[in-house]
């Protein structure tokens, strides 16, 4: 990694934010110059789902990538939120400060340092990084090296790679990092995801700091970080770590949404969904999942406006399907349902969530703390946590018995359950500060 | 109170992650260069060598050079990422160093500029 790449890949990292933050803007998410930093992690999210989504449906219909066209579409998207925020007649005033300084910022301040002084030790690692992981070696990095060196979706490539069924949006960020650093340096590619990770906290932290307490807002996410099966994997140049980060925000966003029904929030939810339905498979499923358990907690005079976000994210997979379906590439879904698979199915999922050696104690942590506010808090937002945790156990319970070739084992090379379970401990580790948050301040009424 | 309360917070976030890298820093923390993808041989090398006959930025230029090594002679030398972002020329037949020396010597004598590369793991 040159001091020049260095540079490249961060520009282009605060370019994906001042874009998002210009669509958080035409949205009405952002009121205030400190509401602006306070998002600017969420506000990254949006930049890199919506520049995605918008590159996978420009590289279907034959638009070539290149530096230009990234910079072009950059502004475009930017421009674009600006001037809806300008017709909606935003205007950013300076609003109050930040953090207040009550006792508690200096519980924040201990988060932020901390969070800090992790994400300054992964960056040491991830400017050195090689390539090791199977799946980023075998498709994720070719696919995005593709891109860069024939400007598009590459017929042989993303044919014959493994798994073809996959959408491009990760191999776009990809290969966009690619131009940013100045050549295919798979090595500093890996800072493209400290960058995402990065955000990922700033956003989580941003999102809930109105909504918890410090003291219960920082355990939780600095425990995710660090938990062994999570902490060791949030490097890899592979679309896990992007999918898990959108679906549970999106998911988050939602729940908030259930609380103030600020129509921003469902806005960034809908394009935080359709990013993830174009980065994996399981996308489409996770999407599902949160919508579903946001249409059962929510009033039904919110139905309409749930609906067309809906529609939305499942419109934006359409491009991708197209493209796979004429170059004769299925779907991936699950096959069969082989009921003789489903009790070992069941047994394996439950094991591998509530695995202490993967996970530390962050989802019995979360279990207890949806049983307290089911029991003493804020019962809407249980159902939606519980209902969301449930549907998605289950998508993984479906995928071991759908998919026959799958060994029943918590073995990576042969079941990618694991792997799969990750979006469910993020949810835990987001949505653990809401729910005790809302046991305590009912305790306090 | 109010501001002590802010000077502390500020401390808290300001000195760990500052200090941090200052004392990662003063051990060294060199930034890597491109150069660290040439590896020279020198005489005596015993590993597996290459003959490297240019590195350019993008694949056509890579190929212009390739055309004319091949042109030359060697119709072996392909075309090669060297992990710093760069495309390669290289021909990998070499069995010792002082046969690449004399390949090398062959080619600065069509014009070329060869060197001779420890091959990369």
């Amino acid at each position: 990694m040159t001091v020049r790449a260095l540079a490249g890949v961060t520009a282009l990292n605060v370019a994906y934010a001042a874009v998002g933050l210009a669509l958080l803007f035409g949205f009405g998410a952002l009121g205030t110059r400190r509401a602006a930093l306070r998002l600017a992690g969420l506000g990254y999210l949006v930049g890199i789902a919506a520049f995605g989504v918008v590159w996978t449906t420009l590289l279907v219909v034959g638009v070539p990538f290149g530096a230009g066209a990234i910079a072009v579409s950059l502004l475009a998207l930017g421009l674009a939120g600006v001037a809806a925020g300008r017709v909606r007649g935003e205007r950013l005033e300076r609003g109050p400060p930040l953090v207040p300084a009550t006792p508690s910022l200096l519980v924040t301040a201990a988060g932020v340092a901390l969070a800090g002084l992790f994400l300054e030790a992964l960056f040491r690692a991830a400017r050195l990084l090689s390539l090791q992981e199977y799946d980023a070696w075998a498709f994720w990095v070719p696919k995005g090296k593709a891109i860069f060196f024939f400007h598009g979706l590459d017929e042989h490539v993303f044919t014959t790679t493994p798994n073809a069924s996959y959408p491009p949006l990760q191999p776009i960020l990809d290969a966009a990092a690619f131009h940013a650093i100045g050549g295919a340096d798979a090595t500093t590619l890996h800072l493209q995801f400290w960058f995402l990770v990065v955000a990922a906290i700033f956003a989580s932290a941003g999102l809930l700091y109105e909504h918890a307490p410090a003291w219960l807002l920082w355990p939780p996410l600095l425990l995710v970080l660090v938990v062994p099966r999570f902490g060791e994997r949030l490097l890899a140049p592979q679309a896990d770590v992007l999918l898990d980060v959108l679906v549970v925000v999106a998911a988050l966003l939602l729940a908030l949404w259930l609380r103030d029904a600020a129509g921003w929030r469902l806005a960034a939810s809908a394009v935080l969904l359709a990013g993830a339905v174009n980065t994996k498979r399981e996308g489409i499923v996770f999407a599902a999942g949160v919508f579903a358990a946001a249409f059962v907690a929510s009033r039904p005079r919110r139905w309409p406006s749930l609906a067309a976000a809906s529609l939305a994210v499942g419109l934006s997979i359409l491009p991708w399907r197209i493209w796979a379906e004429r170059h004769g590439i299925s779907a991936g879904a699950p096959s069969s349902f082989d009921s003789s698979r489903l009790g070992g199915a069941l047994r394996l999922s439950f094991e591998v969530l509530y695995s202490n050696a993967r996970w530390s104690v962050l989802p019995v942590i979360a279990t207890i703390a949806l049983c307290a506010a089911a029991a003493w808090g804020e019962r809407r937002l249980a159902a939606y946590v519980g209902l969301l945790g449930l549907l998605l156990f289950a998508g993984g319970v479906w995928s071991t018995v759908g998919f026959p070739d799958l060994a029943i084992t918590a073995d990576e090379s042969g079941n990618p359950i694991v792997r799969y379970t990750g979006s469910l401990i993020l949810l835990a580790a987001v949505t653990t500060p809401l729910l005790l948050s809302s046991v305590w301040r009912k305790s306090r009424q | 109170m109010t501001l002590s309360r802010v000077r502390l917070a500020a401390a808290i976030v300001v000195v760990p992650l500052v200090g941090y890298p200052l004392v990662v820093g003063s051990d060294g923390a060199p930034f890597p260069s491109r150069d660290d993808c040439v590896r020279l041989a020198t005489p005596g090398e015993k590993g597996d060598l290459d003959l490297v006959f240019g590195r350019r930025g993008t694949v056509p230029e890579a190929e212009q050079l390739l055309e004319r090594v091949r042109h030359v002679g060697y119709r072996d030398a392909v075309l090669a990422e060297d992990g710093c972002g760069r495309w390669k020329v290289v021909y990998t037949g070499i069995e010792s160093y002082e046969q690449g020396a004399s390949s090398a010597a062959e080619a600065r004598g069509a014009g070329l500029s060869p060197q001779i590369e420890v091959a990369p793991p």
